[in-house]
């Protein structure tokens, strides 16, 4: 038997040992975390954001509806704006907080070394110096006190409202926001939708499969029949811009460019597509290409005049295809006040409506594709000088200290040339010059939409918007539609001509340069496309944007950035359907908004049904499976699961596995490979496929839907929700704020679009008419608080193609109410 | 007399007597209970000074359990009041380390009635 002093041994030991293991800092962690009652978590799930505040700024009510929809009212547009920022920073902060450090490169103070690479790359890129700048551009003008009093309501909700679960997560309260986070909000959109290392892909490929199979696989143009602009869109309008008040100022302006970038002709460029000769290795190019957003990224959106519809009133449609995230990209908001009322979604870190709609009209934006980004190489000397024509310059260079949370501190050199930022990998490098490194005017232009009257204010405010080079559309209540590309397109000139910008220029031999832009500073239009020489379309009776060739000769370079085909011509397709039927409606555009045909089928079924007779076991079954198919990518389809994997065969079989084969590209994150509108068009006869390493395109095809039914096969799959799942993230990576996984409909190029690899998609569908009533949803919920019930309330109905009301009414609870008799913000 | 053994001698007489062992619980309650809302920690002394009290060790193991299970009650009370109990549960794995956390500190603080 134990003696009763070996039994308190016994007991005093496991007592001791059980407090000192949870003293062990990773324990302790987790007990500072999930203990019950002390633990942060359970601090962060008993948050009960609202109430009644002071305010510097006036009064202001805000009211939530049934789906944590804000609608607030306010006595003046700085009351509305520091109400506004107090919504967002109540419930967006932890999102907003990490894109900041995310432009910052202050990533690794809080999520350790995994975010190094991420932070190298936006310290050398020094997007808060371009933030900076565009405080510089919008001082002294209306919106500089609109920003601040937004700042100030942020930084209210940040002292006042508790942390999210994320802070308590990663232990750390966020810095106060400032004007200058406001801006980075507009540099991270503006970088994602235009930044883009392309041509040192492109170096890259070329170097492995020669210049000409670059200009065949990457061409500089897509042949289709369905750009934005078709020939009787622009004869259905005018390009003729509405006079206004700003008139005078706006025509000055175009006079202005005109002396710099002479007449359209002019304008043209020189040279054939392809990279201009200058490499750099593929480390370079793969490093980089990891900090941009997902090829192919685009959006929807078209307009149709009421011409065509049924209460004869024009309908505006837009669905941006962004990253899909847990909070979504989007927010929601209803802002009111003396001078204006608008509602729509905004960037959570900015107090503007950017897509939406107000008393006057609906608009909505899409990406053009533009090419706003070069790439510069240099001869140096090894002594910290690069040239530069004729002389020899020093590069601008900057120690910058990277904090990194459990790691020794990082150092790194940042470097700038005349073009701008250099950033390096595996001892290549390139200078970097992109239109949004430097002050713009977007934000206010953004304001500016808010209080437009309608057509000719609308014009007013898009002159101002800068960057990124966007698709607009527009309808107002008086039965104007319209559409105009918005955004700085550079000129560039090697030796006085005009040169196209998918290459890697010379820096030192003064290729492609621009003019009228210093990066970080303040850019002039000189330089850069006039805004009256843009594509666009006044009063067109319908039209439809899908990131497709704007239209087929604009007169000077705008990219080669533009998306496939698909959907812009499924839109097109549908729309002439629709029109040519009878009159549309809300209905009408409901439906082709969650139109999930996959155009890519039309290219590639046919040519498999036309091999059947060689197909044998399950690759026959696939194409019997096929030959029923209505090309239509919904859940239940079985036809949709077979093409899916037959396509993904294809692809691998074409490109990626040739591409792969080469030493060079083989351990690459990201392969450059062809996008499907090449694959799916290159023909038989191609040189491509008399590679040793490609099959012919016929045995291609075989081989791909012989693999096609093995993976099928293996998978245990039966239909296409079986394996189109989508499983919406958390930029965090923790599974339990990642969103539930449902099986979705729609494909990469489906105007219902969902791309399920890269958690790409339609990150809020509006349909607006400006006469009537709008609707809209979003992929999750639009608070971001995981303990809200409105985390993700809309992603069911997003998923089945549902909408909700977009009215103009303050209804819901009372959420919080400012009074500006007494407070000091504090 | 030492002040120790003057304690044990008073403890021992806390335990011997039904009303004092009571009003001793439910002041080790209170104090537990604030201290599990300053630190984890709170929970394994919350749940000693519930267990000094008890007659002998196994129903001192027994009021530390009860005391874990207490503080996680009070956990859930929180979130049904505060309306998020279904997201808490939501998280998964973190919430049963909670439970965990609650009854195994009570656990591990009980054990001292077999030691004082």
């Amino acid at each position: 038997m134990v003696s009763e002093h070996t039994r308190r041994a016994i007991l005093g030991a496991a007592l001791g040992s059980g407090i000192a293991i949870s003293g062990v800092p990773q324990i302790r962690r987790y007990l500072r975390l999930f203990a019950p009652l002390s633990g942060g978590a359970w601090e962060a799930a008993q948050r009960d954001p609202g109430g009644d505040f002071a305010s510097p700024y006036g009064d202001a009510t805000v009211r939530k509806d049934e789906y944590g929809v804000p609608h607030v009212d306010a006595e003046s547009e700085e009351a509305l704006a520091y109400a506004t920022g107090y919504v967002h920073g109540t419930d967006r902060l932890f999102q907003m907080d990490l894109f900041r450090r995310q432009m910052r490169g202050t990533l690794s103070a809080v999520a350790g070394d995994a975010t190094i690479e991420s932070d190298e790359f936006h310290r050398r890129m020094d997007f808060t110096a371009a933030a900076e700048a565009t405080v510089v551009q919008l001082r002294g003008t209306e919106t500089e006190p609109i920003v601040e009093a937004y700042v100030e309501g942020v930084n209210k909700a940040r002292r006042t409202e508790g942390l999210q679960l994320e802070f308590e997560l990663l232990e750390y309260e966020p810095d106060p926001w400032t004007a200058t986070d406001v801006m980075l909000v507009e540099k991270q959109i503006s970088w994602g939708l235009t930044g883009n290392f392309q041509p040192l892909q492109e170096s890259v490929v070329a170097d492995e499969f020669g210049e000409e199979t670059v200009q065949r696989l990457y061409p500089g143009r897509m042949e289709h029949d369905s750009p934005i602009l078709r020939e009787q869109t622009l004869e259905s309008g005018t390009r003729e811009l509405p006079d206004g008040s700003g008139a005078s100022n706006a025509a000055a302006q175009v006079a202005d460019d005109r002396k710099s970038t002479a007449s359209d002709v002019d304008r043209k460029p020189t040279g054939p597509s392809g990279t201009g000769g200058h490499r750099v290795g593929p480390e370079l190019a793969d490093y980089c290409s990891q900090f941009t957003w997902p090829t192919g990224v685009g959006s929807n959106s078209w307009v149709v005049s009421g011409e065509h519809t049924a209460d004869s009133e024009p309908i505006v449609c837009n669905d941006p295809h962004l990253l899909l995230l847990a909070p979504p990209v989007w927010y929601e908001q209803h802002l009111e006040c003396p001078a204006f009322e608008t509602r729509g979604a905004a960037f959570p870190g900015a107090p503007f409506v950017v897509i939406g709609e107000n008393e006057s009209g609906a608009w909505g934006f899409t990406n053009v594709g533009a090419d706003v980004c070069d790439h510069y190489t240099y001869e140096t000397d090894g002594e910290g000088r690069y040239r530069y024509g004729d002389e020899w310059r020093e590069f601008e260079t900057e120690e910058i200290e990277i904090e990194v949370d459990g790691a020794s501190n990082e150092t790194i050199t940042r470097r700038k040339t005349v073009h701008g930022p250099v950033v390096e990998e595996a001892g290549q490098e390139v200078a970097v010059q992109w239109t949004g490194l430097a002050g713009t005017e977007t934000f206010a232009a953004v304001r500016d939409l808010a209080y437009s009257e309608g057509l000719e204010d609308a014009v007013k405010a898009l002159r101002r918007f800068d960057a990124p080079t966007q698709n607009f559309v527009y309808a107002d209540t008086e039965g104007n539609t319209f559409y105009w590309t918005t955004g700085r397109m550079p000129i560039r000139r090697t030796d006085g001509e005009v040169v196209r910008g998918d290459r890697i220029f010379d820096g030192s031999a003064r290729e492609g340069e621009w003019t009228g832009f210093e990066p970080y500073g303040q850019p002039t239009w000189d330089g850069f496309v006039p805004f009256n020489d843009k594509p666009g379309v006044v009063n067109p009776d319908y039209l439809a944007t899908a990131n497709q060739r704007v239209v087929d000769d604009p007169g000077f370079y705008v990219g080669n950035g533009y998306a496939p085909p698909f959907r812009g011509a499924r839109a097109y397709e549908r729309l002439d359907d629709a029109i040519e039927e009878g009159p549309v409606d809300l209905d009408t555009m409901r439906d082709v908004q969650q139109d999930v045909l996959d155009r890519r089928a039309r290219l590639l079924v046919p040519d498999l049904l036309a091999i059947r007779d060689q197909l044998s076991g399950g690759a026959a079954a696939i194409a019997d499976d096929l030959g029923s198919w209505d090309y239509r990518t919904t859940k239940a389809s079985s036809g949709a699961l077979a093409f899916d994997h037959l396509l993904d065969a294809f692809r691998d079989i074409v490109f990626e596995e040739p591409f792969e084969a080469r030493d060079a590209l083989d351990d690459l994150d990201s392969l450059p490979i062809p996008n499907d509108w090449i694959l799916l068009t290159l023909s038989a006869d191609d040189p491509w496929f008399e590679r040793d390493d490609v099959p012919a395109r016929e045995d291609a095809l075989i081989d791909a839907a012989e693999r096609a039914a093995e993976e099928i096969d293996d998978e245990g799959h039966d239909s296409y929700g079986d394996t189109n799942q989508l499983a919406i993230e958390h930029p965090l990576g923790v599974g339990f704020l990642a969103y539930p996984t449902h099986p979705a409909e729609g494909s990469d190029v489906t105007l219902k679009n969902v791309r399920v690899d890269d958690d790409v998609g339609s990150s809020w569908r509006m349909l607006a008419p400006p006469n009537g009533d709008s609707e809209a949803i979003l992929p999750g919920g639009n608070d971001g608080d995981y303990f809200s019930e409105h985390y993700h309330d809309q992603l069911s109905m997003w998923l089945e193609g549902e909408y909700k009301s977009m009215a103009r009414e303050h209804s819901g609870t009372e959420f919080a109410t400012f009074t500006g008799d007494g407070g000091d913000g504090s | 007399m030492s002040v120790l053994a003057g304690l044990q001698r008073e403890l021992e007489r806390v335990r011997s007597e039904r009303r004092a062992r009571w009003i001793a619980t439910a002041i080790a309650l209170g104090i537990g209970i604030l201290a599990t809302f300053v630190d984890p920690l709170g929970i394994v002394l919350g749940a000693m000074l519930v267990a000094l009290p008890a007659i002998d060790p196994y129903r001192g193991l027994l009021r530390g359990v009860g005391f874990g299970a207490l503080v996680v009650g009070l956990l859930a009370l929180q979130l049904v009041v505060a309306g998020a109990l279904a997201p808490a549960i939501g998280l998964g794995l973190p919430f049963y380390l909670a439970i965990g956390i609650g009854i195994g500190f009570g656990l591990l603080g009980g054990l001292v009635r077999g030691i004082i």
